[in-house]
């Protein structure tokens, strides 16, 4: 990296760190600045996590929490990682409130081995990684984009799905080779 | 076991691709409508030292205005200069009799922010900050009988803070008249 690039993204975060104290304060301006910053990283996120269905009401419920909780940043980290964090909370939040993620997962296994012979019969077998993400089922899909994707470890995905290690590394073992079937389209 | 480790290339070339996607329709409205104005940071509870303050802002206000409104005379002043207005109370959950201060409360001060540009500015300025400061409680009082009805106390506050509201407009009004 280069040292005007440096320059470039150490101003980027002053300018962030600046309007996410703004936005603290009440100032709706800089609020939206920022959620002009993140809105694709956070919808994208989204999407994959809980479906394209779901994804515009459950990142306006996030930028939304995020303007209520915006006194608890602290500045300790980047305001795009505390986001993302808080992002990953109301997803999974949504669903726990349903039924707890354990519940869930264990009913994910039967779908989860199910899931290539339907692939198998789709007539477009090959597709690409973001439609294929789609077709899992819900739990195996929540572990598969923290673990792979967003780079969480077994052990933070598992204490904030409340889950054991051993079960996100199972469900992501599935996941991967249901993937790795959808897109090589046997 | 599939581990971290033994990603397959493929699959993991296939992740290094994807790249974040803008949502399809600006989402920004929607949530600007669901924004609490109030900084988003607190509950929604009364801070009943507010309606102290209220008080104390009214009497400030009432006694500053007039004071500036009886030492200047100045020239009428357009009214887009005047701060937006806060006539804007939710009354579809009030009482009849709040109701009915409300909307006395917010025919007054259409009237009365159609004389301000006569006002000097720093009196405008000072009414202005105090209609702001009885909105917010009035806002605060509505929301907080909207949320536990039974609360005779929230109730009271909200009657007394539309009355307070009223009476600082009825005496601004009875001010602009004098000096137009």
């Amino acid at each position: 990296m280069t040292l005007p690039a440096i320059r470039r993204d150490n101003a980027a975060v002053d300018i962030e760190s600046l309007d996410a104290k703004r936005a603290a304060a009440g100032d709706e301006a800089a609020f939206e600045r920022l959620y002009r910053r993140h809105v694709s990283r956070i919808h994208s996120l989204v999407r994959r996590m809980a479906g394209p269905d779901a994804a515009d009401d459950i990142t306006q419920d996030i930028f939304v929490r995020a303007w209520a909780k915006l006194a608890t940043f602290r500045g300790d980290s980047a305001f795009g990682t505390w986001l993302h964090r808080l992002g990953v909370n109301v997803v999974l939040s949504r669903r726990r409130s349903e039924k707890t993620e354990r519940a869930w997962i264990l009913e994910d296994e039967q779908a989860l081995l199910a899931a290539p012979s339907r692939l198998t019969a789709h007539p477009a077998a090959r597709m690409d990684l973001d439609a294929a993400i789609a077709r899992l089922p819900e739990g195996a899909r929540k572990v598969f984009v923290l673990h792979d994707v967003e780079g969480w470890t077994h052990e933070e995905i598992a204490e904030q799905m409340g889950l054991v290690p051993g079960t996100s590394k199972s469900q992501l073992s599935r996941a991967r080779a249901a993937l790795r079937r959808m897109l090589d389209g046997h | 076991m599939d581990t971290e480790d033994a990603l397959d290339p493929a699959l993991g070339a296939a992740i290094d691709e994807l790249h974040d996607q803008q949502p399809e329709r600006d989402l920004w409205p929607g949530i600007a409508n669901r924004l609490d104005r109030r900084h988003g940071k607190t509950p929604l509870v009364i801070r009943w030292p507010t309606a102290l303050a209220a008080g104390l802002v009214i009497a400030i206000a009432t006694s500053a205005g007039t004071a500036l409104l009886m030492r200047h005379s100045v020239a009428p002043v357009a009214t887009t200069a005047v701060a937006p207005s806060t006539a804007t109370i939710i009354t579809a959950s009030f009482a009849p009799g709040d109701a009915a201060l409300a909307r006395a409360a917010n025919d007054l001060e259409l009237a009365v922010r159609n004389n301000l540009g006569h006002v000097d500015p720093e009196a405008r300025a000072s009414i202005n900050k105090s209609l702001i400061a009885l909105d917010s409680a009035i806002a605060q009082a509505a929301r907080r009988q909207n949320a536990s009805p039974g609360n005779e106390r929230a109730a009271k506050y909200l009657t007394s803070t539309l009355r307070k509201k009223l009476q600082l407009l009825r005496t601004v009004s009875e001010l602009t008249q004098q000096q137009s």
